[in-house]
């Protein structure tokens, strides 16, 4: 089951689309990585998702039912959606004269939560925020101010954590301590996470599940397995005539095996296919081979490649006044 | 949205907040501390020739809580403050997430600043009378207790309706300092001002009483006729009323109900509009 499926979501500002008939699916259990560039329609996509933004067109599914702001009826999750659902988007909603524990124990009785105090308690425990006492909240660390966002996000023990780059400006070290905590959550809890951020070696790490974004539209949807495929070596060929090889090559529909035509009239050929036998069948089919170089890609290269090259980024889309990114 | 639950949790959180404490000791020291200079600049005798005699409890309220707007002023800043602290620090996206419907969120913010209300004026009342009382102050003509709870209850209901428009427009425009400059406008009586004085030359200028009407329907409107006529609750406004600003008298809409129910009939009014506004207005709306 999709614990979070959108469907043709659309948002407009000012005429123009910040997000553009998105199609996600976010399976039950997973850790699913939503990268794009600043600008590509992250954020609007998490916040219209968690029912912060109302969408101008299409539909929120959360947990198998359509998720409608303003809606009326069981179906719409009046109440039943909150208890499920665990956000922290861009800032952390944290009161800044108050303690680690009495941030969380305010959000606990605002939820009604019948034991607000061991349930802080719990979650400082579990972000390892424990030792804070009674300091403010003003006075911590930008990676203690993200770990008590996300203990926050936790209140209520939710089924599905949306977090919006809650990597950055974290140290290496806090950064670790955030992705393995996310990943004991997963583990232990079930709790599925759609986590937004610019840091792909931490994603890397994690992810079992990535969507790509770009321009506000949904690239690609992969497993983290599929990822690894085409992420490993590739195979780079020029031909005197592209457009006929990669034909060519697509009607041989070897399994596992994917094409991707470059601007500079290169195919890029990915999945189990070895250069030799690429070689044999160009040469078969009496293509005449310029070159033929194996090589590898890192994630971030895939990732890049796949949001769009420099030349091609699209405009950034409007931003409602106050939304930060 | 639960209220009972947010309530607890806005409760805890104001208990703790050192904010909310400094501008309730603000507003007893600057109301009372007024009061007291007032007094003795006036050589203590607020009936002139009776010595430190009031004429009604309903008088003293008037000239010491209602007079100059203080209290509204401090619980226009108290509002501000509670209408837009959610959403300033962000913890409004952890209370609206996965909720399809908002209002019982912001009806019970509206809740706790009624309660919030009552509270600044329950202590300023409360520390009025004791410090009078201290000072040997008494009451020539003392109303029976039922008009003073009346009076009392008819200042909550306008400073609460006075709160109620705040937040409204807090959360409307969110705009922090646009608010608490309108409230402060509002509560110091300068839009209510401007009003009467626009009524006036428009009146003047085009015979149309209906604009008078219009204006006499600010909501500060009946707190002034409540804070200049303490004492004629129960007399038909029109027949009494002397405006201090451009005199509309002659124009006012009070169908010959006496103040208090001129009053309350304003005040639930602006209460009920600022209430369907913020529900209408923040029904469906982006909170970031």
């Amino acid at each position: 089951m999709n614990v979070l499926e959108t469907r043709a979501l659309g948002k407009r500002y000012a005429g123009k689309y910040a997000v553009d008939h998105l199609d996600m699916h976010v399976p039950q259990g997973a850790i699913y990585g939503f990268v794009g560039r600043n600008g590509a329609g992250k954020s609007t996509v998490m916040k219209m998702a968690a029912g912060l933004v109302a969408p101008s067109e299409g539909e929120v599914r959360l947990f198998g039912e359509p998720f409608v702001l303003g809606g009326h009826g069981s179906g719409h999750g009046a109440a039943g959606h909150a208890r499920r659902l665990g956000v922290l988007i861009e800032n952390p909603g944290i009161l800044p004269t108050m303690s680690a524990m009495d941030n969380l124990v305010a959000l606990c009785l605002a939820v009604g939560d019948p034991s607000p105090r061991k349930t802080a308690a719990d979650l400082l425990d579990v972000v390892g925020l424990a030792h804070t006492g009674r300091k403010a909240a003003k006075g911590f660390s930008l990676g203690m101010k993200q770990r008590l966002g996300l203990a926050m996000a936790l209140v209520n023990s939710p089924d599905l954590l949306l977090l919006d780059e809650p990597l950055n400006g974290l140290d290496p070290e806090g950064a670790r301590a955030i992705r393995t905590m996310l990943v004991k959550l997963n583990e232990t809890r079930g709790v599925t996470i759609v986590i937004s951020s610019h840091v792909l070696d931490q994603l890397e790490r994690m992810c079992t599940h990535y969507g790509v974004i770009a321009s506000g539209r949904m690239v690609r949807e992969m497993t983290a397995r599929e990822v690894a495929e085409e992420c490993g070596n590739s195979i780079r060929v020029r031909t005197a005539d592209t457009s006929v090889a990669l034909v060519l090559l697509q009607d041989r529909n070897l399994p596992g095996v994917r094409y991707a035509a470059e601007s500079d009239g290169s195919i890029i050929i990915s999945g189990d296919a070895k250069p030799e036998a690429i070689a044999r069948m160009l040469h078969d089919d009496g293509q005449t081979v310029l070159e033929l170089a194996v090589q590898s890609n890192d994630m971030e290269d895939y990732f890049v490649h796949l949001m769009g090259s420099d030349e091609t980024q699209p405009e950034q889309p409007a931003q409602p006044h106050g939304g930060a990114r | 949205m639960m209220i009972l639950p947010l309530l607890k949790s806005d409760f805890y959180r104001l208990v703790r907040s050192t904010y909310f404490w400094v501008v309730s000791v603000l507003s007893v020291l600057v109301s009372e501390g007024f009061t007291l200079i007032g007094i003795l600049a006036g050589s203590g005798e607020p009936t002139p020739g009776a010595g430190r005699v009031w004429q009604t409890h309903a008088q003293m309220l008037s000239s010491s809580l209602l007079a100059g707007g203080l209290l509204l002023l401090f619980t226009s800043i108290l509002t501000v403050r509670i209408a837009s602290e959610d959403t300033e620090r962000g913890l409004v996206k952890n209370l609206f997430a996965g909720r399809s419907r908002r209002a019982g969120y912001y009806i019970e913010k509206l809740v706790l600043i009624a309660g919030i209300t009552a509270w600044i004026l329950f202590l300023n009342v409360a520390v009025m009378e004791v410090m009078l009382a201290v000072l040997g102050y008494r009451y020539a003509q003392p109303e029976p207790w039922g008009r003073t709870i009346l009076y009392v209850a008819l200042m909550l209901l306008g400073m609460f309706a006075m709160g109620a428009l705040v937040a409204a427009m807090t959360w409307l425009i969110r705009s922090k300092a646009f608010s608490m400059t309108a409230g402060v406008l509002v509560a110091i009586g300068i839009v209510n001002s401007v009003v009467s004085l626009a009524a006036a030359v428009l009146i003047s200028a085009t015979k149309m009483k209906w604009i008078g009407t219009l204006a006499q329907m600010t909501i500060t409107s009946p707190l002034e006729q409540l804070g200049r006529q303490p004492d004629n609750l129960f007399i038909t406004l029109g027949a009494q009323s002397t405006t201090v600003l451009p005199d509309l008298s002659g124009t006012a809409p009070t169908w010959g109900w006496p103040l208090w129910v001129f009053s309350l009939v304003l005040f639930t009014a602006w209460i009920a509009l600022s209430v369907a506004v913020t529900l209408l207005a923040n029904r469906r709306r982006d909170v970031c």
